[in-house]
């Protein structure tokens, strides 16, 4: 009777000091982000769909997913202060993307995804391409979008939840500069005064990330055949001739017509005064 | 058979009971359309990330926030129209966002109202014309006769003056484009109401000087405010003239020698345009003559459009693409301004045919133009129910095919545009026939309209006159 007793406080014991073990030992897992974008046309979206792992939810952690956009893309800024307003979706870009350029003259930029760590979360950007400048020798402009990076910024004193392993750069953090919407390597000056402010402003860690695509992030954008302007041009030239010079053949014996009569009522009127 | 019997007495029925309908009526039935539009805009937006409201409702809204802040609208990127439009929306942010979209839509029945009158007084100077000059041929001048006994019930003014601002209020694109907050129906007004004045000072002898005087007034304001209609000018001030322009020397002659009108005319444009633009310059300087007028002649955007041009600016856009002589430029933009010329010399020497030669101008001015989108079609749009009256001589079935055509070509443009911005197809050539399709649609559209127009499509019952 004893020996059982004992036995079962011995396997009590034991599950108890392996579950301890194992809470000792735990490791957090890199975020996962899966990336997916339309196949196809000049407007798509991008869908961001993140998992974090269970530590790091609930903690008071936020994070910022910057992805980066060569000048072959933009965004349309008022339909991204839409969604924002709808609250659908949480970000910092630039206040003003000139949308009417073409790729050669645009330049690349960055937009910040921003929410608190939950298990899973899906999150939808519209983008936009641009039109390349025609060309000789090619029909089509490959695009490539760089996969994201993500970056985490927990209050001070939770600061231990970001573990080494989890970040990218451990002796580095990171400050967000939403007028540029982007991430500016925290650099201390002589004279900066450390302000609460700052120091959360500052406290951004780039993390490890597994991201995983289903199809690459490329996009064929059409160019048209730039050697095709001559012809192009003569046949504006011409067409625009041949309409206007049509029109004012076709009804000129009306128009005449029309302001003779026009003017015989009003030399009677005249008459008749 | 029976069946499309019964159905075409239906529209028939239905046709009569919307004239018979007074004009108030319409006007009460119109407000409440629009009313309900706007209601539908707010939800909607409040529900959709696809907006019902024009982006350029919410530009000029961020534009009155600035002025209101004692900023300039201009330091609103994108914002390129006149401050005028950013004082109007003020109220957007003090009373209700919504309030722009009202006062748009007021506009758009302010227009029709001006139509209604406009027409009925066209059609009833009209009659008193052509009456007079009936009489003249048997040898009965008289002064004009104010009594409409003579004409039918479908000639009658106060019905064709009903169904034309009809026309307009239960246009479908029209009401939705100003409960959308776009400014468009603003700006066409005044180019109505400069017609609507040209027109009175011809029946009002003693105002006349003050009437087109006002007209100028107003033609120098909707340039201020929109810049297309200054090439109206031209037609408003031929409008003026009292003897016909045949050879070039009585042009030129018409230009260097104005009447006592046309003078009017001239310096109440030039008090008008000066005077908003001298203000405007005071208060916020280079930035609004740039951003206002300015940048629409440097703007180059050759992302697909209607335009006959498009695949010319997108070829055009390319690094080894050499920069197009002046000669060849200007050959491309000639055609529409020869035509231009040759409409106001036609139909813009008398002032019965002068709403029609607006409206041609305008259908001109759209279909040659380096950028075309749906929006611009409200320029012509606005004008088309002044000269419903003027195409009697087309069939109904005729009527009908030109719309159909001219709808066809859109929706033949429709389909390589989508196949290019949604599915990433190369479509640019096929973008750039559609667009000759359509160019070359609308110039025969413009063709018939001026081969079967006419200005006096009475019936008169000569028993009743004589």
């Amino acid at each position: 009777m004893f020996s059982r007793v004992k036995d079962k406080w011995l396997l009590f014991f034991l599950v108890l000091a392996l579950t301890g073990e194992v809470g000792n030992c735990y490791v957090v897992e890199p975020p996962i982000i899966q990336v997916e974008m339309e196949k196809a046309g000049m407007h798509r979206s991008l869908t961001y769909r993140l998992r974090f792992d269970y530590p790091l939810v609930g903690k008071g952690c936020e994070y910022a997913l910057l992805q980066a956009f060569p000048a072959s893309v933009y965004i349309s800024t008022d339909e991204l202060d839409d969604l924002q307003r709808l609250k659908r979706l949480s970000a910092v870009y630039p206040k003003f993307v000139n949308i009417e350029v073409a790729t050669e003259r645009a330049q690349p930029f960055s937009v910040l995804l921003r929410g608190t760590p939950k298990i899973t979360e899906t999150l939808a950007l519209p983008v936009h391409f641009r039109y390349h400048a025609p060309s000789d020798k090619r029909s089509a402009a490959t695009v490539a979008i760089p996969l994201p990076e993500l970056y985490l910024n927990c209050p001070m004193a939770d600061s231990e939840l970001i573990e080494n392993e989890l970040v990218a750069r451990p002796d580095k953090l990171y400050c967000l500069n939403a007028a540029e919407s982007r991430f500016d390597e925290n650099v201390v000056k002589d004279g900066q005064p450390t302000t609460m402010a700052n120091l959360e402003r500052c406290n951004w860690r780039r993390v490890h990330v597994d991201c995983q695509l289903k199809t690459p992030l490329r996009a064929e954008i059409p160019v048209g055949q730039a050697t095709a302007y001559g012809p192009v041009l003569c046949a504006t030239i011409l067409l625009g001739w041949s309409l206007a010079l049509w029109t004012i053949i076709r009804s000129m014996a009306n128009t005449r017509r029309i302001n003779q009569r026009l003017n015989e009522q009003r030399l009677l009127q005249q008459k008749v005064k | 058979m029976p069946q499309t019997k019964v159905a075409t007495t239906g529209w028939q029925r239905l046709g009569r009971r919307i004239l018979e309908t007074s004009f108030r009526t319409h006007i009460l039935i119109s407000a409440l359309l629009r009313i309900a539009l706007i209601c539908y805009g707010q939800i909607h937006d409040s529900e959709s990330a696809v907006p019902y409201t024009d982006i350029d409702y919410k530009v000029v809204t961020d534009g009155a926030r600035r002025v209101l802040d004692g900023d300039t609208p201009f330091a609103r990127h994108t914002y390129r129209y006149s401050p005028i439009m950013a004082y109007l929306q003020t109220l957007n942010i003090l009373l209700h966002p919504a309030w722009g979209k009202l006062f748009y839509a007021t506009f758009d029945l302010l227009i029709a109202t001006l139509i209604y009158r406009l027409v009925h007084m066209e059609i009833k100077s009209q009659y008193q014309k052509t009456v007079q000059h009936l009489l003249s041929k048997f040898n009965r001048p008289r002064e004009s006769d104010q009594s409409l006994d003579a004409l039918d019930a479908r000639s009658h003014p106060e019905n064709l003056a009903r169904a034309s601002a009809c026309f307009w209020l239960y246009n479908p694109l029209t009401a939705v484009i100003s409960t959308r907050g776009s400014g468009d129906c603003f700006s066409s007004f005044f180019v109505i109401l400069t017609i609507y004045l040209l027109l009175k000072s011809e029946h009002h002898v003693a105002r006349s000087h003050w009437l087109i005087f006002c007209a100028g007034l107003s033609h120098g304001l909707v340039i201020h405010l929109r810049l297309y209609p200054l090439l109206f000018s031209l037609a408003y001030y031929l409008s003026l003239s009292t003897r016909l322009t045949q050879t070039p020397l009585d042009f030129l002659c018409q230009i260097l020698r104005p009447n006592k009108q046309q003078l009017c005319l001239v310096i109440g444009t030039l008090v008008s345009l000066v005077g908003f633009t001298y203000t405007f310059y005071s208060m916020y300087g280079w930035d609004y003559i740039y951003e206002a007028y300015l940048y629409h002649f440097v703007r180059k955007d050759s992302r697909h459009n209607f335009s006959l041009q498009f695949l010319l600016q997108y070829l055009g856009s390319a690094p080894s693409v050499a920069e197009t002589s002046a000669i060849l430029k200007l050959l491309v933009v000639a055609p529409q301004f020869l035509l231009i010329l040759y409409l106001s010399l036609s139909f813009g020497q008398f002032r019965q045919t002068l709403p029609f030669c607006i409206f041609a101008l305008a259908f001109v001015i759209v279909t040659y133009n380096s950028v075309v989108t749906s929006q611009y079609f409200i320029w012509y749009l606005a004008i088309l129910p002044l000269c419903l009256n003027n195409f009697k001589l087309l069939s109904w079935r005729r009527c009908f095919s030109l719309l159909f055509l001219w709808l066809l070509a859109q929706a033949l443009w429709l389909l390589p545009a989508y196949l290019l911005e949604f599915r990433t197809w190369n479509t640019f050539y096929w973008i750039g026939v559609q667009g000759a399709v359509f160019f070359a649609i609308n110039g025969y559209i413009l063709e018939q309209l001026l081969s079967h127009y006419g200005f006096t499509q009475f019936k008169i019952s000569y028993r009743k006159l004589l």
